[in-house]
């Protein structure tokens, strides 16, 4: 089991209907290929983790990396991983529009954002506070 | 037959040909094509200007002039607007024209020979030439405009290397006059540490047919040399054979420079950073660490690149580790400054105490945090053993206090019942020498001085107790009064007279229990040392001296003592001044650490058979 940790830039700022798509896109290849994370995006600022096989992510993650919606995507971490530390895959953003994002599965508005988890290590739950914060602003973090 | 040839290919010409006859300029033979030209056949005999067609009122004028002149005429590329066939746009052709007059056998004049071969396309393509031409004139002059004007030096060089155009620029640039060779003064005017390598590089691109790119520094008007940046490309006529070499030199100077010295002041950063035995790194705004200096690695026994950015976490003691990570997020966030004691886990697998700090600050490329962890950790554990002793000690003083509070208490019922059973053998035995009955009066002597010794000693620890006692507002007067009351028996033996002058510091902020014992002690210390053979009189003086600090003195005219003037009297624990006299010593002892505990201190003048002076300093 590993994960990968990175964050990058949305070549243009990402609308509604962008961010559903790829909520629908990636929730439902994540659970086929048994990939878990958190993906927190705002005002094209754009970071995430994902969990899985290192056969499954090794290769999703140079697919992501290659992916024409974003750039500078840079890595923060890839290593190996003791247990999974996400039940599922999920996007935390603010949509302009956020009633009909409310009932979707694996959405979560960044208030709505529980606290990193204990089973991480101390370092990469560092590193996900600090892309979370870079992302989504203390603001939101405070109000946890 | 001949006649007939000739007329056949008269008719087929791909020029037209046709013969006008008298001064009217009648119409006579048409080839095929002239039919054409004019818009179909003509009616023979007829004048031509009555037929006219495309033919312009101009032409049919200078026809007539040539009849008459008899002189031959080309018009040349003459341009006619012949109807099409489908009755369309007429179009324009252009002919040649030759009128020639035709003479009869006596020279007289007969008509016009007229000859006209369409050169439209020449025409065409020679119009097109000079547009062509004119345009290229027009973007010449464009260009030479750019070139002259652009902030920048273009030059043109010949296969052998000479130059064969440079742009005014060059001149202003240099301060040369127009007149100058530019191959000779050219690498003159390069700086004579960039003139080799600007040769050779030159040189080896034009051997090799290849273009250049290279920076140099160049002398300017003023003398001082700017760097230049010259590039140039090669014009190929045939494949890899340059006939020039066409370029640009743009001076970059100020971004070099510029460069220069971010570069410069990078590396001696971290050349800085790197020869220091300190933990040094950077972090991003965001709070990811890019760089770790060299110590860090030797320290921690892994490399930036194990750490990772926010690995350092992950050295800091475990319970510290949470703390810390939510203390860094909220720096980051804020750009307050990072500052705190840690224990950070060594290569060896010690963890030792660090302060770590990490500051945020704004540098060309934006906000950046500058961290340095030093080891503290012996400095540390210095205080750390300091602490320990001085706990140690405090706690065998108390324990001390304790054995002797206990030990004094422990032999006063032994002592008790060595008293009863003296006075009982007193009361019982009877001693008939004299000598014996002084005997008893030694042991009685000796039992009340043991007694006295152990009341002190719980005293002393009773009032040790006491010295973290808190302070308070005290009237002196009532304090003293209450010590006389307890005294009361001894200032009555001894017929003692006690003043109290204290109107000029009528109160004390001090430990109640504290300045009882101050005044207990030393008042009955000057009865207790009277002189036999004058009425006790005691002073207590309240005051405040020069440094406008309380001051207490207690003066008697007692026996005195001696009173070492050159070291500071020191009052130890039973240490007795007059053997004969009842008492352990142990007051004045008491006293001073009283005084000494609270910040202050006690001094003693004394004259032997005349009396003693105590001054209690109680703040410096
Ligand atoms: C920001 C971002 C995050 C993405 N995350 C995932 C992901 O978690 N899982 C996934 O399957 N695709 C993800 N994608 C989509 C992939 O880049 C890619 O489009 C997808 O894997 C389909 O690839 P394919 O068209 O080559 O099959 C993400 C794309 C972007 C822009």
């Amino acid at each position: 089991m590993n994960h990968i940790v990175y964050m990058s830039r949305a070549v243009r700022p990402l609308s509604d209907q962008d961010l559903r798509d790829l909520l629908d896109q990636c929730r439902y290849d994540n659970a086929r290929h048994e990939v878990t994370g958190i993906l927190f995006y705002s005002h094209g600022n754009i970071a995430q983790l994902i969990e899985g096989a290192p056969a499954v992510i090794e290769p999703l993650y140079e697919r992501i990396a290659r992916d024409g919606r974003h750039s500078h995507v840079l890595q923060l971490a890839n290593k190996p991983i003791a247990h999974r530390s996400f039940a599922e895959w999920s996007m935390a953003f603010h949509p302009l529009e956020s009633e009909s994002f409310r009932a979707l599965e694996g959405f979560l508005l960044p208030h709505q954002l529980p606290p990193t988890p204990d089973s991480l290590p101390i370092a990469d739950a560092l590193i996900v506070d600090l892309v979370r914060q870079a992302v989504l602003g203390a603001a939101d973090q405070s109000a946890l | 037959m001949r006649e007939q040839q000739l007329q056949h290919i008269l008719r087929h010409m791909p020029a037209g040909i046709g013969t006008l006859l008298g001064p009217e300029l009648r119409i006579g033979f048409l080839n095929e094509a002239m039919r054409n030209l004019l818009g179909g056949a003509l009616p023979a005999d007829e004048p031509l200007a009555v037929h006219a067609g495309p033919l312009t009122p101009d032409l049919l004028e200078v026809m007539q002039q040539v009849y008459l002149a008899g002189r031959p005429y080309v018009a040349k590329a003459y341009p006619l607007l012949l109807s099409g066939p489908a009755q369309a746009e007429p179009n324009r052709h252009y002919f040649d024209l030759t009128l020639e007059p035709l003479h009869d056998e006596k020279e007289q004049p007969l008509g016009l020979l007229v000859f006209a071969v369409d050169v439209t396309t020449q025409e065409e393509a020679r119009q097109r030439a000079h547009e062509l031409a004119l345009e290229t004139r027009r973007l010449d002059a464009r260009l030479r405009v750019l070139t002259e004007t652009a902030p920048l030096i273009t030059f043109s060089l010949n296969a052998d290397g000479q130059f064969e155009y440079v742009s005014p620029q060059w001149y202003y640039f240099t301060g040369q006059p127009p007149t100058a060779d530019l191959n000779v003064i050219w690498p003159l005017l390069i700086h004579p540490d960039d003139r080799l390598r600007v040769l050779y590089q030159s040189e080896a691109a034009r051997t090799t047919g290849v273009g250049w790119n290279y920076e140099y520094r160049l002398r300017r008007h003023d003398g001082q040399y700017c760097w230049m940046l010259s590039q140039a490309l090669p014009e190929l006529h045939a494949p890899n054979k340059p006939v020039f070499w066409h370029g640009a030199v743009t001076e970059v100077h100020d971004q070099r420079e510029l460069a220069e010295a971010l570069r410069r002041g990078e590396a001696e950063l971290r050349f800085l950073a790197d020869s220091i035995p300190q933990l040094i790194w950077t972090a991003s705004t965001i709070g990811f660490i890019e760089y770790y200096n060299k110590h860090t690695a030797e320290y921690t026994g892994r490399s930036g690149q194990e750490l990772g950015p926010t690995g350092w976490i992950a050295l800091l003691a475990p319970a510290e580790q949470a703390a810390a990570a939510r203390r860094w997020v909220q720096c980051v966030a804020t750009g307050q400054e990072f500052e705190g004691l840690y224990q950070m886990r060594r290569h060896d697998g010690q963890y030792r105490w660090h302060i770590i700090r990490a500051r945020q600050l704004t540098d060309s490329n934006g906000p950046r945090w500058f961290g340095a962890c030093t080891d503290v950790d012996d400095q540390h554990r210095l205080r750390e053993v300091l602490q320990t002793q001085y706990d140690e000690l405090a706690r065998t003083n108390r324990d001390l206090d304790t054995f002797v509070y206990t030990a004094s208490h422990d032999l006063k019922q032994p002592l008790f019942n060595l008293r009863g059973l003296f006075d009982e053998l007193r009361r019982t035995a009877t001693f008939h020498d004299s000598e014996q009955a002084a005997l008893l009066t030694m042991v009685d002597e000796a039992l009340s001085q043991l007694d006295g010794t152990l009341q002190e000693l719980a005293a002393t620890v009773q009032d040790q107790r006491e010295l973290a006692a808190p302070t308070e507002e005290l009237d002196l007067r009532s304090v003293t009064e209450e010590v006389l009351l307890g005294l009361r028996a001894q200032v009555q033996e001894s017929q003692a007279t006690i003043d109290l002058d204290i109107a000029a510091a009528p109160t004390l902020l001090y430990g109640r229990a504290n300045l009882r014992s101050v005044l207990h002690n030393l008042i009955s210390n000057a009865i207790k040392f009277a002189h036999p053979e004058r009425a006790s009189h005691v002073v207590v003086r309240s005051l405040v001296a020069d440094s406008g600090q309380p001051v207490l003195v207690v003066q008697d005219n007692g026996l005195g003592m001696r009173v070492n003037a050159e070291t500071e009297p020191m009052f130890h624990t039973f240490e007795r001044q007059h053997p004969r006299i009842a008492g352990a010593g142990v007051g004045l002892y008491l006293v001073q650490r009283i005084i000494n505990s609270r910040g202050g201190h006690l001094s003693v003048s004394s004259a032997p058979q005349r009396g003693t002076t105590f001054t209690v300093h109680w703040f410096e």
